[in-house]
């Protein structure tokens, strides 16, 4: 016998673990860097054109399509894209992809977010402190994560328990299930983040100009650098495609989280305006709030040189060694850094757990798994497939498999999504499906947006990336010879996990025809 | 920050800010009579 569908508790409680699936590291670490490396304020001009015309409409898109999957029964992109194109059997293999993309970040993203939870707990303890003090703390990044014998960490030891800690905290949240679980914790996860970066932007914006020397080393000159215009970098396509990257990656669109949340709304749920606040929530983050720590801090401290140089050196030394090394010369300066660390873990977690809840729908409603036995499952799965992140980091696993799951998986899964939606499905079904329980009306611009502008923007961008990034990574050519077999090995793991799952899909489907068989005769 | 600074920061913390106070608004007052 089916069980009955696992349901949200609150219009609010979804917005919530939307928004807290959206904001992610890459909302305070990723986006000023990008911001500030593409023109500035000017940046803005085609980060506002992506939101509107791919951000904004697609997830509208994957909130009405999610939930019109929920209605027959499927809350993973295979039975979603299926109930879309039904007479088309190889839309549930296509819809792996909504499977096998978060499958792959949460692979690595749990163990990056496992370092935030360490750095808060060293600025607790004292030790963070004392290596900003001591001015080792790229050793001391390098050390944590087992790369470097440093006098702050011996081995893989803390590494590896800060991992498990936060891989049992992430499964005991989607263990507790939709309601209980993932909505709780992201009604409280996502206001305490708020409010610690509020309190952040505060702290930083009132350093004004430490630095008698620099007078002109002041906090509103570091927003300067965020945000003053360079209009001549409209001109290049690099800049309108970076924006647009930053606007897809930010509001977790393509990877089929969004869509196997949206397939437990009810039809009296609002889609239109859930959709929009989340989506502007995920703004206030990342623009209000991450647009005014990372840059501005580091700008008092180093100034308009020094901090080009930084933001070239990435966006993660950015956040675990310059952020720590400001805090180092502020008063109190290791409780902002517990705030700033704690932060990220709490936007971490808040997304890693979305990234469960698609293979646990799969396994819930296409094999009539119990919540307790598909997390279990999933939980040893998981276990095993996090280790090569873990263990050969410094051999570039981590950057392959973002590669696969943060870029590649979730644009063309976009992609796939959008032209099945408005075109096969039809524009006009899918519009009439976003309005039901609605009182807010879209304006009817936007149909056109989601028919025309939206897959020729996303067909583009991949057209774009597959030529200038995508074929030399696939190619394996920025791969040292040293790291060739992790790489290898990271990628055969990736295609044998897409077989299972596609078998998996096969044997489902198998099943439940089986069973329509047996009932009607 | 140059005054194109100043106007872009203004414009896009004022959408941002007005966008989700209203999005916030709007699901309150509707949480009212529609919650389980």
């Amino acid at each position: 016998m089916a069980r009955e569908r696992e349901r949200w508790g609150t219009k609010l409680g979804v917005i919530m673990a939307v928004a807290g699936s959206a904001v992610g590291l890459g909302n305070f670490l990723r986006f000023p860097v990008q911001a500030a490396q593409n023109g500035g304020g000017a940046f803005m001009i085609p980060y506002v054109a992506a939101l509107l015309l791919i951000g904004v409409p697609l997830m509208w898109v994957e909130w009405a399509a999610g939930r019109y999957g929920g209605a027959y029964g499927h809350s993973s992109a295979p039975g979603i894209f299926q109930s879309l194109w039904k007479n088309n059997p190889a839309m549930k293999y296509i819809g792996v992809l909504g499977i096998l993309g978060p499958l792959i970040i949460f692979m690595y993203y749990v163990y990056i977010e496992s370092w935030t939870l360490a750095y808060a707990f060293f600025s607790i303890t004292g030790s963070l402190g004392k290596a900003a003090e001591a001015g080792q703390l790229p050793s001391f990044l390098a050390g944590l994560q087992g790369l470097q014998e440093t006098p702050w960490f011996s081995g893989m030891k803390a590494a590896f328990f800060f991992f498990c800690v936060t891989f049992v905290m992430n499964i005991m949240v989607v263990y507790f299930g939709i309601r209980g679980g993932i909505e709780k914790v992201c009604n409280i996860a996502l206001p305490v983040l708020l409010i610690f970066g509020m309190l952040l932007v505060i702290r930083v914006l009132t350093l004004f100009a430490p630095d008698p020397a620099h007078p002109d080393w002041s906090s509103i000159n570091g927003l300067g650098f965020l945000w003053n215009p360079d209009f001549s970098a409209l001109k290049s396509g690099r800049v309108w495609l970076a924006a647009a990257g930053q606007v897809f990656f930010t509001l977790s669109l393509g990877m089929g989280v969004i869509l196997t949340y949206a397939s437990y709304l009810r039809n009296s749920d609002d889609v239109p305006l859930s959709g929009l606040t989340a989506a502007s929530t995920n703004e206030f983050a990342e623009v209000i709030l991450g647009g005014s720590i990372i840059i501005p801090a580091a700008f008092v401290f180093f100034g308009p040189q020094g901090i080009v140089d930084i933001a070239r050196s990435g966006s993660f030394n950015l956040g675990f060694v310059t952020m720590p090394g400001i805090f180092g010369h502020i008063p109190v300066g290791m409780l902002f850094s517990f705030l700033w660390f704690f932060m990220l873990f709490l936007a971490g977690i808040t997304s890693s757990i979305s990234l469960s809840q698609p293979l646990l729908g799969f396994l819930q409603d296409e094999f009539n798994f119990s919540r307790p036995k598909a997390v279990l499952s999933y939980a040893a799965v998981t276990f095993l497939l996090c280790q090569p992140a873990v263990w050969f980091l410094g051999n570039g696993v981590v950057d392959d498999l973002d590669f696969w799951g943060g870029n590649f998986i979730i644009v063309l899964g976009a992609t796939v999504e959008i032209v099945l939606v408005a075109w096969i499905f039809g524009a006009d079904k899918i519009w009439s499906e976003m309005h039901v329980g609605s009182n807010f009306r879209i304006p009817r611009f936007f149909k056109h947006v989601i028919k025309y502008v939206t897959p020729t923007f996303l067909l583009a961008i991949l057209a774009a990336w597959f030529i200038q990034d995508w074929i030399p990574t696939i190619m394996m050519e920025r791969v040292s010879s040293d790291n060739l077999p992790y790489i290898l090995g990271t990628r055969l793991t990736l295609v044998a996990v897409t077989i299972v799952l596609c078998i998996l899909v096969r044997i489902a489907w198998q099943k439940k025809k089986r069973a329509a068989e047996t009932e009607v005769s | 920050m140059t005054t194109g600074g100043w106007i872009m920061f203004g414009l896009m913390w004022g959408m941002i800010l007005a966008a989700s106070a209203y999005c916030f608004a709007k699901v309150l007052s509707q949480r009212k009579d529609a919650d389980p």
